[in-house]
């Protein structure tokens, strides 16, 4: 494998910089990705075997320290009251995420103009609309056009069913006069480009074998590497170089046998989410960037973004559809979305109906909880839980805060030696407040659909799947670390493209904004390629 | 070059000794024993260790240290191996380690629970095929889409900007 040089190094094939390549693919360019994961093998995804939940629970876990592979890292997150969750390999956290894809709200873009909290975007909704459109149409999307809480827009598919678990959540939200509308989701119900329809698998958060989910691995990059993108598999990135002009010369990595290599590039993006970004950049330390690679202004690794989590759980009499279907889609409302300064906080979230849970997952959860004992009683228990639940995530936004970060730890690293992540991490008064009262609305939807009883976790702690806002886009060089299009202040051919470049978190997941504005940075890239580095 | 990822796991590891699955089988009838109407099976009759199943090498290190530590406490206390405690011997000394945040005792937990609940004799007593979910699939119904109509009728409530 030769070190040539390159005119764009792209680090991370996850939802970032799989979107990324693609675009860049239409021009002439040298395009070359480095990626510390492997390509997967959907046939071993869990759902192929009986014992597919263990296996979720082990070497599928979206937590890296108890997944351990050695395509991993691990993150010290000790100081932190919710874990750190991820997956390195081609398609990133796309391959175990929920496929949930909302968009960002208008709103979202403009924090401190609606409530004069955090900061503004330099970009807005209507800069994106096209990207958004665009990427559903790469990664699949399904959902039903017409959502009040939204701007128009038409997903390219029909949706994911309702189910019993959905239909019985609608009768609750329509019996309070609430907001729903069925989950916007990277999940394909019909044969589309050559992908098959969802065959309701059960949970997408372990891989899905069927290939209906949208993870970037089957949508972005086989297109990308057909148009000529080289994609080398099993390369940890060390640090990213830079010139006596101070500019980024190219990256040293390890490659699959262990052995450093530099690599030279023209250009150097980053796409490693919003810990491993940080992490590298800090990593990337120089006598011009003593701090870390554009980091002079200590930013690098701050206002650090996890979407505080309540997991609301309900029990029905009857039995619903268990955990088949699209575990993480079905129906979401946004009835709390939009800022009310009555409520006690600001901003909002939004309640993501999680269907049922597999029958392992039934067992932990209500062993834990007290609801199925040891002994005698175990099979009753678990026999009036399993099939008779269904509940709901709540996704609240949460507001950066300069102390929440992301540092270097100065004993723990991964297997080639690279220091590791370190996570400083509370919740806010705001957040907290927020929490309590979607854990109390959802409690009273679950009540009004029929639950008989209610149970939850808030917040809850295995849920650090977003992880936005520690390379922060600004105007101001003094208090962000990229510009409006992505390009580093302080180094003229250094781009970043994940949700570390999120300036506010908005209550809904990231992944389709991050792709969005991953496509909306290439497309910037390639109509200021003569003047790029101005 | 294709690389596959190296998991971590035991599968490929001795198995358990025959004190090993017998003390494991005693926990797990402890933990799951027969439904009163005998519909459901015990644990223990299922054999849920005869193999090592999905077990990583950090948990099955758990495991070795777990079995060790429970027998020397059934001997300190009772004088004899976990397999002969009376259930009640049995269940305070589990009790007592996972007072102590025993780290066996919430990996034993994770195993058991999975390898009776996917084991082809317990899924159809669950309601759930004897199979994979991939390649048959299931079956869910659309359900009544008529429930959207109300909130069709609701005007656009998103903040504009």
């Amino acid at each position: 494998m030769a070190n040539d040089p390159v005119d764009v190094l792209i680090i991370g094939a996850g939802a970032a910089g799989a979107a990324f390549a693609w675009s860049l693919s239409d021009t002439r360019m040298r395009i070359l990705c480095l990626e510390q994961g492997d390509w997967m093998h959907p046939s071993q995804y869990p759902s192929t075997g009986r014992d597919g939940e263990l296996r979720q629970m082990g070497e599928f876990n979206f937590n890296p320290n108890v997944r351990g592979r050695d395509t991993d890292y691990p993150v010290n997150g000790e100081h932190s009251p919710i874990a750190i969750a991820n997956f390195n390999g081609v398609g990133g956290g796309t391959i175990l995420y929920a496929a949930h894809f909302p968009r960002f709200h208008p709103s979202d873009f403009k924090v401190k103009s609606c409530d004069g909290v955090a900061d503004d975007w330099p970009i807005d909704y209507q800069t994106l609309e096209p990207y958004f459109a665009e990427n559903d149409r790469m990664m699949g999307v399904s959902g039903l056009a017409g959502d009040p809480a939204y701007p128009d827009h038409q997903p390219p598919l029909p949706p994911v069913p309702l189910g019993k678990s959905g239909e019985t959540m609608a009768r609750g939200f329509n019996a309070l006069g609430w907001h729903w509308w069925p989950s916007d989701s990277a999940v394909v119900t019909r044969p589309y480009e050559g992908r098959d329809r969802c065959l309701n698998l059960g949970p997408c958060t372990s891989g899905c074998a069927q290939g209906a989910k949208g993870s970037t691995d089957i949508t972005y990059w086989p297109e990308a590497i057909r148009r000529g993108v080289q994609l080398r598999t099993r390369c940890r990135v060390r640090e990213i170089t830079v010139n006596d002009a101070g500019m980024a010369s190219g990256v040293i990595y390890y490659d699959a046998q262990g052995v450093e290599q530099f690599q030279a590039a023209e250009v150097v993006v980053v796409a490693c989410n919003g810990i491993g970004t940080p992490r590298l950049l800090l990593n990337s330390t120089s006598k011009r960037f003593p701090n870390g690679l554009a980091n002079s202004n200590d930013q690098v690794g701050r206002n650090l973004m996890l979407h505080p989590y309540a997991w609301v759980m309900g029990t029905f009499p009857e039995r619903l559809d268990g955990h088949f279907g699209p575990s993480g889609c079905c129906i979401w409302s946004q009835e709390f979305y939009e800022t009310d300064k009555a409520r006690g906080f600001v901003r909002g979230y939004t309640m993501e109906i999680v269907r049922g849970r597999g029958p392992l997952v039934t067992a932990l959860n209500g062993l834990a909880s007290g609801q199925i004992p040891w002994g005698a009683g175990f099979h009753q228990a678990y026999g009036e839980l399993f099939g008779h639940t269904t509940g709901m995530v709540v996704i609240c936004e949460d507001l950066p805060e300069a102390h929440n970060r992301v540092t270097l730890d100065d004993r723990l690293t991964d297997s080639h030696g690279v220091p590791a992540p370190r996570i400083h991490y509370t919740l806010s008064e705001n957040s907290l407040r927020m929490l309590d009262h979607a854990v109390a609305r959802s409690t009273e939807v679950l009540r009004a659909a029929g639950a008989t009883g209610v149970h939850f976790e808030s917040p809850w702690k295995a849920a650090g799947w977003h992880n936005m806002g520690t390379a922060r886009m600004g105007s101001d060089p003094a208090t962000s670390v990229v510009d409006a299009r992505g390009r580093a202040h302080e180094v003229r051919n250094l781009f970043v493209v994940d949700g570390s470049v999120f300036v506010t978190s908005a209550g809904v997941n990231p992944t389709s904004t991050i792709q969005a504005l991953a496509l909306y940075v290439a497309d910037q890239m390639k109509k200021n390629l003569a003047n790029l580095f101005d | 070059m294709t690389h596959h990822t190296t998991v971590p796991e035991a599968s490929r590891a001795a198995p358990f000794s025959e004190a090993q699955r017998a003390a494991l089988n005693r926990l797990s009838d402890l933990m799951i024993p027969a439904s009163p109407d005998g519909r459901m099976p015990a644990a223990a009759t299922l054999d849920l260790y005869g193999e090592v199943g999905v077990l990583s090498v950090r948990d099955r290190a758990v495991f070795e240290a777990g079995l060790a530590q429970i027998e020397a406490r059934a001997h300190a206390l009772h004088g004899v191996p976990v397999t002969r405690l009376a259930d009640a011997a049995a269940m305070s000394l589990i009790d007592v380690l996972r007072a102590e945040g025993s780290a066996f005792i919430a990996v034993f937990t994770v195993q058991t629970a999975g390898r009776y609940l996917m084991h082809e004799t317990v899924m159809p007593l669950i309601g759930l095929p004897p199979r994979p979910h991939w390649p048959q699939g299931h079956e869910v119904a659309e359900g009544d889409w008529s429930l959207i109509d109300v909130v069709r009728l609701r005007p656009k409530f998103f903040r504009e900007v």
